[in-house]
């Protein structure tokens, strides 16, 4: 009874009992908008069809975040050979064509810059917020990877780190990505691996595994305990 | 207790039959004889899978809690709690998963309810049901436990007097393997509520999901699932230790020093089983890998071979009557022990490495559940009504009729792993074509066998019914 007193508790207390996270977008169709690149206005679809794609959303306004963070993706792309096209979308309405091609030129890159008049249902899909604080946008650093059926096969919400970049690219080609939210170390991880000597350590989590014989005992001790002296 | 068991075997039988139809339904869509949206396929799968354990575990409870009344006096209360319980908690899980769209299977492993397509509430409300029926059936096995505790010292409901050589005072076999069972099915029931705790704690923290370790949720949710499915069967062995002696006309077992050994060790051993469930788990260290291996080879021994034994022991050169109880245990046990033979087979890591994902392990598990687990259940309800006054002489080949037709039924899964057919696919693409057509066998077989089964519950429920209105009795 506690349990299910825990549960309901639970229920009440989560504002939506919903995974917003990576999750709830892994294989969800994003809509075939339209969109005007530097090379010419085409669909989504076409584009996707010829090479995955992995897709960033920025404005060019900004003062200076979206700028480093471009740059950083874009120096570590220069040295690395890709299979898929990255396309960086605006989601500002003022942003023009010509704002785009500015954008690349100091990026220097042949990435795809585009802009869409149909980018909030992308956006909404995608579940890229954003809100606008004086003329400026605060928005999270998102990348999205599409495969050739316009699906999600990755979505990273606040980008810390080109280190993801490889895992997107295994998801891309549909490879196997081990990976751990525990990364760091985690309470209730049954194993700690140590990289460098390669051992693996009993954790905590595998503990938990010993309660229910453990607790079996007691539940059983008491049992007995009780029902010899109710008798007795 | 007589009117509350007859109320289960109704309840029971009708939820039973109920649940194999979703079955033939099943192997007919993956036959592709009818079109079975493949959502609603794995709805279906999660459902039969739930419900039958759902049901047939407290089916197995409320037989050995009638005949514990012959040793002790089991207090009705934790039987009707379990009753309550149990009809709450399958409600609720037809609900989440025909309104919810739950289509996870049984063991709903972590994370998967987040990946699936399934209204967001039924998962919480699934992991309810489940909290409900282990809630249930916790205080009916703690019930039951404390009434034999209550007559039998720990020690000597374990046996362990005759372990050590001391043959008197006797503890019968039938408490003994209760009493182990029961040690057995608490461990499990304690592993679901941390199992259900942790579920709870992900969901509250919500903000990071992921939050929990993977490994550990498997672990915890086969040491619970594959743990009670065990337990479930040695239930209805102690109804065989218990009733199978008077078919031959003979006193009732005693318990013997390696009676005393298998059952003892039987709690030790299932416990590390649950390993062969992780095999494909490379986290999971080789050592415990051949842990699960070692320990899946080993309970058998103790359980099957000494009850397989035992029994032959009691029918050779006996004059058994075989009417319908009978035939329900002397066949239960004898496809127990060929459904083991296919879990040992696939409890080999070399064999497990290409049979894992196969038909085969459908093919095992349904040889000692269907034709094992739910022929010792009949042979029970058997029994049962047959004290009530009803004779079931003349329907004695009805066990037979059901084994040659539920071979056949399974046949199909152990032929379809053999050729490595895939198992959890709503339908069978063309490089696995032989599916299909044994599917489609399998339905047909399937289709006699619930037939058959349904003319058993006829004649088993309106029994029953005379129980539960007979007040006089």
């Amino acid at each position: 009874m506690i349990i299910i007193i825990f549960m309901f508790l639970a229920i009440l207390t989560s504002d939506a009992f919903c995974y917003t996270e990576e999750y709830a977008y892994i294989n969800k169709n994003v809509p075939d908008i339209s969109i005007d690149s530097l090379e010419g206005s085409f669909r989504l679809s076409e584009i996707v069809s010829k090479k995955p794609v992995l897709m960033t959303f920025i404005y060019t306004r900004c003062p200076q975040a979206c700028y480093v963070y471009l740059n950083r993706l874009s120096e570590f792309f220069k040295k690395r050979e890709i299979f898929y096209n990255v396309a960086v979308m605006s989601f500002d309405p003022r942003d023009s064509l010509d704002d785009m091609g500015k954008l690349r030129q100091i990026l220097a890159t042949n990435w795809i810059f585009g802009i869409s008049k149909d980018i909030e249902a992308l956006l909404r899909e995608v579940g890229f917020e954003y809100k606008e604080v004086d003329g400026n946008y605060d928005h999270p650093f998102l990348l999205v990877a599409l495969d050739r059926d316009l699906k999600i096969v990755r979505r990273v919400k606040d980008f810390d780190g080109i280190e993801i970049i490889p895992q997107i690219e295994k998801d891309l080609r549909g490879e196997f990505t081990p990976r751990s939210k525990f990364q760091k170390g985690g309470f209730l991880s049954c194993f700690r691996y140590d990289p460098a000597t390669g051992d693996l350590r009993i954790s905590w989590g595998y503990l938990l595994i010993l309660i229910p014989p453990i607790l079996t005992s007691l539940v059983v001790g008491v049992i007995s305990v009780l029902s010899r002296s109710l008798h007795g | 207790m007589k009117r509350i068991t007859a109320l289960w075997i109704i309840t029971g039988l009708i939820i039973f039959q109920l649940m194999v139809i979703f079955g033939i339904l099943m192997r007919l869509g993956q036959a592709g004889l009818i079109n079975v949206d493949p959502l609603r396929h794995f709805q279906i799968l999660t459902l039969h899978g739930l419900g039958m354990v759902g049901i047939l575990f407290p089916l197995a409870m409320a037989g050995v809690n009638y005949f514990l009344t012959r040793y002790v006096n089991s207090p009705l209360w934790p039987n009707a709690t379990g009753y309550l319980f149990t009809v709450i908690g399958i409600v609720l899980i037809l609900f989440t998963v025909f309104i919810g769209g739950l289509h996870t299977g049984w063991y709903f492993l972590y994370p998967l309810p987040y990946f699936a397509r399934t209204e967001q509430w039924a998962t919480i409300l699934f992991l309810i049901s489940i909290a409900i029926l282990g809630t249930g059936w916790f205080i009916w096995s703690a019930g039951m436990l404390g009434s034999i505790l209550k007559r039998y010292p720990l020690f000597r409901a374990l046996g362990w007097h005759h372990i050590a050589g001391i043959t008197e005072p006797n503890t019968p076999p039938f408490i003994l393997i209760l009493t182990t069972t029961l040690i057995g099915v608490i461990t499990c029931l304690i592993a679901g509520v941390a199992l259900i705790i942790l579920w709870i704690m992900e969901i509250i923290n919500m903000g990071n999901p992921g939050w929990l370790d993977p490994l550990l949720m498997k672990n915890l949710t086969f040491l619970f699932g594959h743990t009670l499915v065990n337990e479930m069967l040695y239930l209805g062995v102690a109804s065989v230790y218990e009733l199978f002696p008077s078919f031959a006309d003979k006193p009732p077992y005693r318990t013997k020093s390696y009676v005393a050994i298998a059952w003892n060790l039987i709690p030790l051993v299932v416990l590390f089983a649950y390993f062969h469930h992780l095999y494909m788990d490379f986290v999971q260290p080789l050592t415990f890998q051949f842990i699960g291996q070692i320990a899946s080879w080993i309970a058998p021994i103790p359980a099957v071979a000494v009850t397989l034994f035992t029994v032959l022991n009691t029918v050779y050169g006996s004059r058994v009557r075989w009417d319908m109880s009978v035939s329900f245990f002397f066949l239960g046990i004898l496809f127990w022990m060929i459904g083991g033979v296919g879990a040992i087979l696939d409890a080999t890591i070399a064999n497990n490495f290409i049979l894992h994902n196969t038909l085969w392990v459908p093919a095992h598990f349904h040889t000692y559940n269907l034709l094992g687990n739910v022929f010792f259940t009949c042979g029970y309800i058997s029994y049962f009504i047959a004290e009530g006054g009803v004779n079931s002489r003349g329907m004695s080949w009805l066990p037979f009729l059901i084994s040659i037709f539920g071979f056949g039924f399974i046949l199909m899964f152990y032929i379809s792993g053999a050729y490595s057919v895939p198992r959890r696919y709503n339908f069978y693409p063309d490089i696995v074509s032989t599916g299909r057509l044994l599917a489609g066998w399998g339905a047909i077989f399937a289709t006699f066998v619930f037939i058959l089964f349904a003319l058993f519950s006829v004649y088993v429920i309106s029994a029953s019914i005379k129980i539960l209105w007979d007040r006089g009795k």
